[in-house]
C-alpha cells in the first residue's frame, strides 16, 4: 500500500507543481461565476438558477474531464519517455502498482477540483437567493422545483400486450398487415397506438393512473412539510391549433376507491401542468390511484396525455445540499474513469498516439448509440419502395456499433446534473452503482489491459 | 569470494533489437554469458555500442532478452524478491525535476517499502554521504549534474542494497566526487556488496574493479582479474627513498653484474588526481565556503553493516 500511495502522491504532486491545478482552479472560477452573468437564460431567477446548476457544472465537468483525460495519457507516457520510470520500475513495484498510484493520484486531484468547483457554485447560489436578491415568490419556486430533493414516482404501465395481440390477430385475418412487417414490429407499433388511444379522455371522460408508494409508503403529512408532493402533468389538446384552456378534476383515491382529496385544473395545453397535492390525500400504504375527470364540453376538449412522461408524482426525498453532494460523487466517478481510459492509452502508446486513441475511444463510446441506431434503422424514409438489404460490410459495423453502445450502456446510464436541475432526488443506490460501475467495474478492466501492457512493453527500448 | 553462489547469472544472453515491423534491426548482445559474485567489484568495460547497457538493463528488467537467461539473485529481473535488493544509477539522472534532494529520496525510499523512521534516518545519512546535507530542500532541477549524480547515487542506495549497478557513476563529477564514489565502491565491497560497474574510464575501472568484461559487438571479448590484464611479468619495479648519485651509480652497477641487463631509472610521478585532491584539502582545511555540493565524510552508518574486509 506505502508503494502505490507514494505513486499516487507522487502523480498528485506532479499536477500540482506543473500548474495545471492553478490553471484548473483559475478556469473553473470563470465558469462557475462567470457563466451565470454571460448566460441570460429567460430572464427569471429560476432559469438563472437552473442555468448555474446545469451549464456552471456542466462545463466544469468539460474542462475537468478533457484536463483528467490529457493528465493521465501523459502520466505514464510522458514518463516512459522522459526515462523516469526506469528508476522506478527496477525498484520492488509491480505494473499495477504503477497504474493504480497513478490513478488514485489523478482522481484525488479531480475529486478536490470538482469540490471546489461545487462548493463554489453551492455558495454562489446561496448567495443569490437571500431574500433582498430574490423575490420572494420566485423564492419559494426555487425552493419548492430546484433547490430540493423530490423522488419521481411514474404511474404503474398498463399492460397492453393482449389487446395488441388481439388486434394483431384481427389484422391478420383481414389481410391489412403491411407488407414486409414482422410480427414483432407490428406487435411494438400496435401497443404504442393502442397506448395512444388510452391516453385521450373526451370531455366528461375519465383516466385513472395507479402509483406505488417507494419503499412501500407514502411521506406522512409531517415528512411533507418541508418540500409538498406535487403531481405534475404534461398534455396537449386535440384540437392542436385551439389552445383553449383545459377545465378538470384531479381526484386521490386509496386502493379501495375511498376518495382521499381533489384538486380542480384550469390549465392551457402543452405546457407543464403542477399541483401541489397535500400530505392527508396520501394514503399511509398501498397504491396510491390518480384520477382525472375531463370538464364539459363546454369548458374544455378532448385531453391527450403523453404516453412516456404524461403524470408523475415528485415527493420529499432530502436536502439539497445532499443531493448536490451526491451529483457531485457521480461526476467524479466519470472523471475517474476518464483517468483510467487515459493511463491505459498512456501504459500502451507514446503521449500523442495514447491521447488521440483515448479521445477516438471516448468519441466511440459516446456516439455508439447513435451508430447503433443508424446502422439497423438508417437515416430517411422508405415511403417510396422497400428498404435496401444491408451489405456485408454494412451488417459488421451495425455489430460493432451495436457492441460498443451494449458495452458502454451502463456508463451512460447516469445524468446526475439533468436531476440536479430538475431538482429530482439522485438516490443513494444510484450513487453507489455509479461508484461501482464507473470507478469500479470499467476501470478495472482497463486496470487489467493497461498492466498488461505495462508489463509486456520494453521500457528502456530505444525510440 | 566464488565460495559464495553467484549473484547475477547471465547465459548466453542475445538481445535482438527490430523495427516496427518485426524485422531485425540490430543485434546489441550476443550469446553473453556472465557471474557476478558477493563482495566483488565487477567492471563492464567496452567501446561505445559494445552491448554494456543493454547487457545491465536486461538485468534490471527494463528489456527482454530475445534468448538465454538472467538470473538475478536466483530468481527473474522482474521479481519484486530481486529488485528489493538492487540498487541502480543509470546513466543519465533520470529524476524528478519539482522534487527536492530530500522528497527524492523519501520517495524512493517509500517504494522499498521503508518505514517513516527509518527512511528519515537513512535520507539524513545518505545526504550527508554525498556532501548534499546543505542543499536538502533544493529541487534537484536546479543541481548540477555532478550534483545530480550525487542524489542519484545516494537513491541507488537508499535501501542497502546487495547488488549495486552503476552506469557511468563518476561522470559528470569532479575530482573529488570521483574519488568519494570510488571510496564508496570499494567500502561497500569490503563489506560484501557486489558492484557492477559499467564505465569509460578505464582509471576508474582500474582503481576499483577486481574483474572485468571487456565486451564487444555484443561478445564478452575478453575476462579476468584486472591484476592478470594490468600487471607485467617480465619486469619488476623497487621504490627506494631518494639517494645521492654516487649511491645510485654503485646500486646500478651491482645489478648489472647480478643480473645481466641495463636497469632503468625514473623518478615516480604524483598522478594529477593526487595532486589536485591535496590542493582542495588544503583549501577546505582554510574553511572556503563552496557553493556546490561538499566533500563527503564517511560511508553512511547503515550502509556499513556487514563484515569488512581487506581487499
Amino acid at each position: 500500500m506505502r508503494r502505490t500511495l507514494a505513486i499516487a502522491w507522487l502523480a498528485a504532486r506532479t499536477a500540482v507543481r506543473s500548474r495545471l491545478v492553478i490553471a484548473l482552479i483559475g478556469l473553473l472560477a470563470v465558469v462557475v461565476l462567470g457563466l451565470p452573468a454571460v448566460i441570460k437564460g429567460d430572464g427569471t431567477t429560476t432559469g438563472k438558477i437552473k442555468i448555474t446548476l446545469q451549464y456552471s457544472l456542466g462545463f466544469s465537468m468539460l474542462i475537468l474531464g478533457a484536463a483528467t483525460l490529457w493528465a493521465a495519457c501523459g502520466s505514464i507516457s510522458q514518463e516512459i519517455e522522459g526515462r523516469q520510470i526506469r528508476l522506478v520500475v527496477v525498484k520492488p513495484v509491480q505494473p499495477w502498482h504503477v497504474w493504480v498510484g497513478k490513478w488514485l493520484g489523478l482522481a484525488g486531484i479531480a475529486a478536490l477540483l470538482l469540490a471546489v468547483a461545487g462548493c463554489a457554485v453551492y455558495i454562489y447560489l446561496k448567495w443569490h437567493l437571500q431574500p433582498d436578491r430574490t423575490p420572494p415568490e420566485e423564492l419559494k419556486i426555487i425552493v419548492t422545483e430546484i433547490m430540493c430533493a423530490r423522488q419521481k414516482v411514474w404511474s404503474r404501465s398498463e399492460d397492453v400486450g393482449r389487446a395488441a395481440e388481439q388486434r394483431l390477430r384481427e389484422l391478420l385475418q383481414h389481410g391489412t398487415l403491411p407488407q414486409g412487417m414482422t410480427r414483432r414490429k407490428a406487435l411494438a407499433a400496435l401497443k404504442r397506438q393502442i397506448l395512444t388511444e388510452r391516453s385521450a379522455v373526451r370531455p366528461g371522460g375519465i383516466k385513472t393512473w395507479h402509483f406505488d408508494p417507494p419503499d412501500k409508503k407514502w411521506p406522512v403529512p409531517a415528512d411533507a412539510a418541508g418540500g409538498a408532493v406535487h403531481l405534475r402533468a404534461r398534455f396537449f389538446s386535440a384540437f392542436a391549433l385551439e389552445k383553449k384552456p383545459i377545465s378538470g378534476t384531479w381526484q386521490f383515491l386509496d386502493d379501495e376507491g375511498e376518495l382521499r382529496g381533489t384538486l380542480p385544473m384550469d390549465a392551457a395545453p402543452e405546457k407543464l401542468v403542477r399541483l401541489t397535492v397535500p400530505g392527508e390525500f396520501l394514503p399511509p400504504s398501498g397504491p396510491l390511484l390518480v384520477r382525472f375527470v375531463n370538464g364539459s364540453e363546454e369548458r374544455s376538449a378532448t385531453v391527450i396525455f403523453d404516453t412516456d412522461d404524461g403524470l408523475e408524482l415528485l415527493i420529499p426525498a432530502g436536502g439539497f445540499a445532499a443531493n448536490l453532494a451526491r451529483a457531485l460523487v457521480i461526476l467524479w466517478c466519470y472523471l475517474a474513469l476518464l483517468a483510467a481510459l487515459g493511463l491505459t492509452a498512456g501504459a500502451l502508446f507514446s503521449f500523442p498516439v495514447a491521447t488521440f486513441v483515448a479521445a477516438a475511444l471516448l468519441l466511440m463510446a459516446l456516439t455508439g448509440n447513435y451508430f447503433a441506431w443508424m446502422s439497423t434503422h438508417g437515416e430517411g424514409d422508405h415511403h417510396h419502395g422497400p428498404a435496401e438489404e444491408p451489405g456485408f460490410l454494412q451488417k459488421i459495423g451495425a455489430q460493432a456499433a451495436l457492441a460498443v453502445s451494449v458495452a458502454v450502456r451502463p456508463a451512460l446510464a447516469f445524468a446526475p446534473l439533468g436531476k440536479l436541475a430538475d431538482g429530482q432526488w439522485i438516490a443513494w443506490r444510484a450513487t453507489a452503482q455509479a461508484l461501482g460501475i464507473l470507478a469500479g467495474v470499467y476501470p478495472g478492466m482497463l486496470l487489467v489491459v493497461g498492466v498488461l501492457g505495462l508489463s509486456r512493453r520494453e521500457l528502456a527500448a530505444p525510440p | 569470494m566464488r565460495d559464495a553462489a553467484a549473484i547475477v547469472e547471465l547465459r548466453g544472453l542475445v538481445k535482438v533489437f527490430r523495427d516496427f515491423w518485426r524485422r531485425q534491426k540490430v543485434t546489441a548482445v550476443d550469446g553473453l554469458s556472465l557471474d557476478i559474485y558477493p563482495g566483488e567489484v565487477f567492471g563492464l568495460l567496452g567501446p561505445n555500442g559494445s552491448g554494456k547497457s543493454t547487457t545491465i538493463k536486461i538485468m534490471l528488467g527494463l528489456l527482454h532478452p530475445s534468448a538465454g537467461t538472467v538470473r538475478v539473485f536466483g530468481r527473474p529481473p522482474q521479481s519484486v524478491q530481486a529488485k528489493e535488493k538492487i540498487g541502480y544509477l543509470p546513466e543519465e539522472s533520470h529524476l524528478y525535476q519539482y522534487l527536492t534532494a530530500r522528497e527524492t529520496l523519501d520517495f524512493y525510499g517509500r517504494l522499498f517499502n521503508l518505514g517513516a523512521r527509518q527512511r528519515h534516518e537513512r535520507i539524513e545519512q545518505l545526504l550527508e554521504m554525498v556532501g548534499l546535507a546543505h542543499a536538502a530542500d533544493r529541487p534537484v532541477g536546479e543541481f548540477s549534474k555532478g550534483m545530480a549524480r550525487r542524489i542519484g547515487l545516494a537513491q541507488a542506495l537508499i535501501n542497502d542494497p546487495r547488488l549495486i549497478i552503476l552506469d557511468e557513476p563518476t561522470a559528470g563529477l569532479d575530482p573529488i566526487g570521483c574519488r568519494q564514489v570510488k571510496d564508496i565502491i570499494l567500502q561497500l565491497a569490503r563489506r560484501g556488496r557486489a558492484v557492477l560497474l559499467s564505465s569509460h574510464l578505464l582509471a576508474d575501472v582500474e582503481d576499483v574493479c577486481q574483474r572485468i568484461a571487456i565486451l564487444y559487438n555484443g561478445h564478452v571479448c575478453a575476462e579476468g582479474r584486472v591484476n592478470d590484464f594490468t600487471q607485467s611479468k617480465e619486469a619488476i619495479c623497487i621504490t627506494l627513498p631518494a639517494l645521492s648519485p654516487a649511491q645510485i651509480e654503485e646500486l646500478l652497477e651491482s645489478i648489472r653484474q647480478k643480473v645481466g641487463a641495463e636497469p632503468q631509472v625514473q623518478h615516480p610521478r604524483v598522478s594529477l588526481e593526487q595532486c589536485f585532491l591535496r590542493v582542495v584539502q588544503r583549501a577546505e582545511a582554510a574553511a572556503l565556503e563552496r557553493s556546490g555540493a561538499a566533500a563527503a565524510t564517511k560511508l553512511a552508518e547503515y550502509l556499513q553493516s556487514g563484515t569488512a574486509s581487506e581487499s
